[in-house]
């Protein structure tokens, strides 16, 4: 039963884990309660209540460590994204014939790594959203898969185009209701819009960049690991009462 | 001043908690147990306490000292006129769809 509970965020764990024991010991689960706690698990993460209990959430002083935490490893993100960029400048030329290009496949992990803190970061920033934000909380859901399965199959572009709106939308909503200052949603709106540009240009012919522009393109993207990480770093629950 | 529609999924069990607390407080075992017999249907353990965390959140119940681990809930007047509200609302819905039936069958 604990395992179940475990499914559960912290601060709801805090605030209901002992009354949802007891009634769980008062009437074991069957397979169709359990299948209930899962998706009210589910159900608690994308949509966090604000309890309204007098005494202050300790859960917020735990969460705000957490959000450095994950800001921090935002910005790792960031460099790891640079990494990858690095490691495909210096990777070797390779010929098949008809085309030459860079073995690049030494910088996948940490593209892979690069995506995955990116889609921590953006749910860690839809958990702070409120739960009439849907579209800002279904972005978030949305980047984090795309862009992990991205990182997984770069070469398959159209998941970075899916994944593009989802952190639009945690900008946009983020920016909306104050959590987010002009700062992190610059970086964030304005590295996406950049590098969507430099893409299309680099991709249409009109310049002579070749693979290596192709790739360098996506330094801008670092811009949006940049305003996810510091809108953690700087996201403060004490002066979002509103969250 | 009824905004359990919001609640989405968490409506229907939402007014049925409501109704279940309108004699007097529970804990979340009564609670379920009761709204089984209002209602003919169970009520999962992740849906009880996603619509008691809601209702909490936003006024309608309160939460009394725990007893032996088991925490009762009761309504609280915003509560009280919500669960009114909702129900002067069936009723008139219900009024009006029997009297239209009646209307429909002469």
């Amino acid at each position: 039963m604990t395992a179940l509970l475990r499914l559960y965020p912290r601060a709801w764990r805090d605030r209901y884990g002992d009354e949802f024991l007891a009634l769980l010991e008062s009437k074991p689960p069957d397979l169709l309660d359990r299948l209930d706690i899962v998706r009210g698990a589910v159900d608690a993460r994308l949509h966090p209540q604000r309890h309204s209990a007098g005494a202050p959430d300790p859960a917020d002083t735990t969460g705000r460590t957490s959000d450095r935490l994950v800001g921090t490893l935002v910005l790792l993100g960031a460099a790891c994204l640079g990494a990858v960029l690095a490691i495909y400048a210096a990777s070797p030329l390779v010929s098949d014939g008809a085309t030459t290009y860079r073995d690049g496949s030494a910088a996948h992990p940490f593209f892979v790594a690069a995506l995955a803190l990116l889609a921590v970061g953006l749910l860690r920033t839809a958990n702070h959203l409120p739960s009439t934000a849907e579209g800002g909380r279904g972005g978030a859901v949305l980047a984090a898969v795309f862009g992990v399965l991205w990182s997984l199959m770069p070469w398959v572009l159209i998941l970075w185009v899916v994944a593009t709106p989802g952190v639009i939308a945690v900008a946009v909503a983020a920016r909306r209701i104050g959590i987010w200052s002009g700062l992190e949603t610059g970086l964030v709106l304005g590295g996406l819009a950049v590098s969507w540009m430099a893409l299309v240009i680099v991709a249409s012919g009109l310049t002579t960049l070749g693979n290596d522009g192709y790739a360098s393109v996506f330094l801008t993207l670092t811009m949006v690991w940049v305003g996810v990480g510091v809108g953690l770093l700087r996201w403060a629950p004490a002066r979002h009462p509103a969250r | 001043v009824a905004d359990i529609p919001e609640f989405g999924r968490f409506a229907e069990p939402s007014l049925y908690i409501l109704l279940s607390l309108s004699d007097g407080p529970k804990h979340g075992y009564a609670i379920m147990t009761d709204v089984e017999a209002i209602s003919g249907s169970s009520l999962g353990p992740g849906t009880l306490y996603g619509a008691l965390s809601r209702l909490e959140t936003r006024g309608f119940i309160e939460a009394l000292a725990p007893e032996d681990r088991r925490r009762p809930y009761r309504l609280t007047a915003l509560g009280a006129t919500t669960l009114r509200a909702q129900l002067e609302q069936m009723r008139g819905l219900a009024q009006t769809g029997l009297a239209r039936l009646g209307e429909a069958g002469r």
